[in-house]
């Protein structure tokens, strides 16, 4: 088959008689005016910040310091999530507790989200839906001063010790 | 403004099953076309007999599946970039996403010295088909490690 050459300027195609330069610019506009639309989310007043923290090791222990505001910290290298919530301070561990894959928090719709099967946790980690079957696993907390210290050694799955799960959390 | 674009990308991505499965069918679909077709071409270019015809016909067969496999690698590309976007802080901090970054870089690099190789080969270089071989040998192995490590990649952090 011969395909012919047609000048990129005036190129049309047969059924729309779309030029490709037109094409090209339509489609440009509107992924331009798609980005424009995202930096307007009126939800993004809504939404707690994430950011990275660092906490220190010592032993089977996790020390940060408390959040001055609520928000979403997480501390990749020990695999936690350090959360204030509404009064409360969380530590999660990272993974999901459906196949141990990494949560993530989405910031504009103030929740965490399984990475590779969608569970869905609210900010305080219960479940809302999707294949886990439990609240995000917290570790066990206790405050020194202006410092959340969790025990690393003491997970909590709500499935197993729900009193245990709603009692590990320091109020602020 | 990039952050907030980034945040309800991730927002709409995390929400929408269809939109999920249409990004990662196409990543998966680029890699089974686009590696698909160069693991293909590798193991012919290895089995290729050391006549002057049948590496004619293998040339032009490596020439076309150049383009099968750049197409491929265009859409691994922007769907992987949807897909990073969807879940930048998990990728950033991931080593086995970096890992497979470093594997991909490889084997872009290793096409492009394909590439070279083969026109070195159509104008008849002494040693351009030795070369071609090894190419073969080292895409054909960066492509599974590839897989490898984007199988790994919801696994391990």
């Amino acid at each position: 088959m011969r395909i012919k050459s047609v000048p990129i300027e005036t190129a049309t195609c047969p059924d729309s008689g779309m030029s490709r330069r037109a094409f090209l610019d339509a489609t440009g506009g509107c992924a331009v005016a798609l980005i424009a639309a995202m930096g307007l989310n009126p939800r993004d007043g809504l939404a707690l910040p994430v950011g990275e923290t660092i906490g220190e090791r010592a032993g089977n222990e996790w020390r940060s310091p408390i959040p001055t505001a609520d928000g979403v910290n997480i501390d990749h290298s020990a695999q936690v999530i350090l959360a204030r919530v509404q009064g409360h301070v969380f530590v999660f561990n990272l993974a999901c507790p459906h196949q141990t894959a990494a949560v993530k928090w989405l910031p504009a719709d103030n929740r965490f989200q399984c990475t590779k099967h969608n569970s869905k946790y609210t900010p305080a980690g219960a479940y809302i839906a999707g294949r886990a079957t439990r609240n995000l696993d917290r570790f066990a907390v206790r405050r020194d001063g202006n410092f959340v210290i969790a025990d690393l050694d003491r997970l909590i799955q709500s499935d197993k010790d729900a009193a245990g799960w709603a009692a590990a959390t320091i109020p602020v | 403004m990039v952050k907030h674009a980034i945040d309800l990308w991730a927002s709409v991505y995390a929400n929408h099953a269809a939109l999920r499965t249409a990004v990662e069918f196409l990543h998966v679909a680029g890699l089974v076309g686009g590696g698909g077709s160069a693991i293909v071409v590798d193991r012919s270019t290895l089995a290729v007999p050391a006549s002057p015809s049948a590496q004619a016909v293998q040339l032009t067969t490596i020439r076309s599946a150049h383009r099968v496999v750049i197409a491929g690698l265009a859409v691994l590309f922007v769907t992987g970039l949807l897909l990073f976007a969807a879940d930048l802080d998990t990728f950033l901090w991931s080593r086995v996403f970096w890992l497979k970054m470093g594997l991909v870089v490889l084997l872009i690099g290793n096409g492009a010295i394909m590439w070279m190789v083969q026109r070195q080969a159509e104008r008849g270089g002494a040693r351009a088909w030795s070369r071609l071989r090894t190419t073969a040998v080292v895409s054909f192995l960066l492509w599974f490690l590839t897989i490898l490590a984007g199988t790994a990649l919801p696994n391990i952090g």
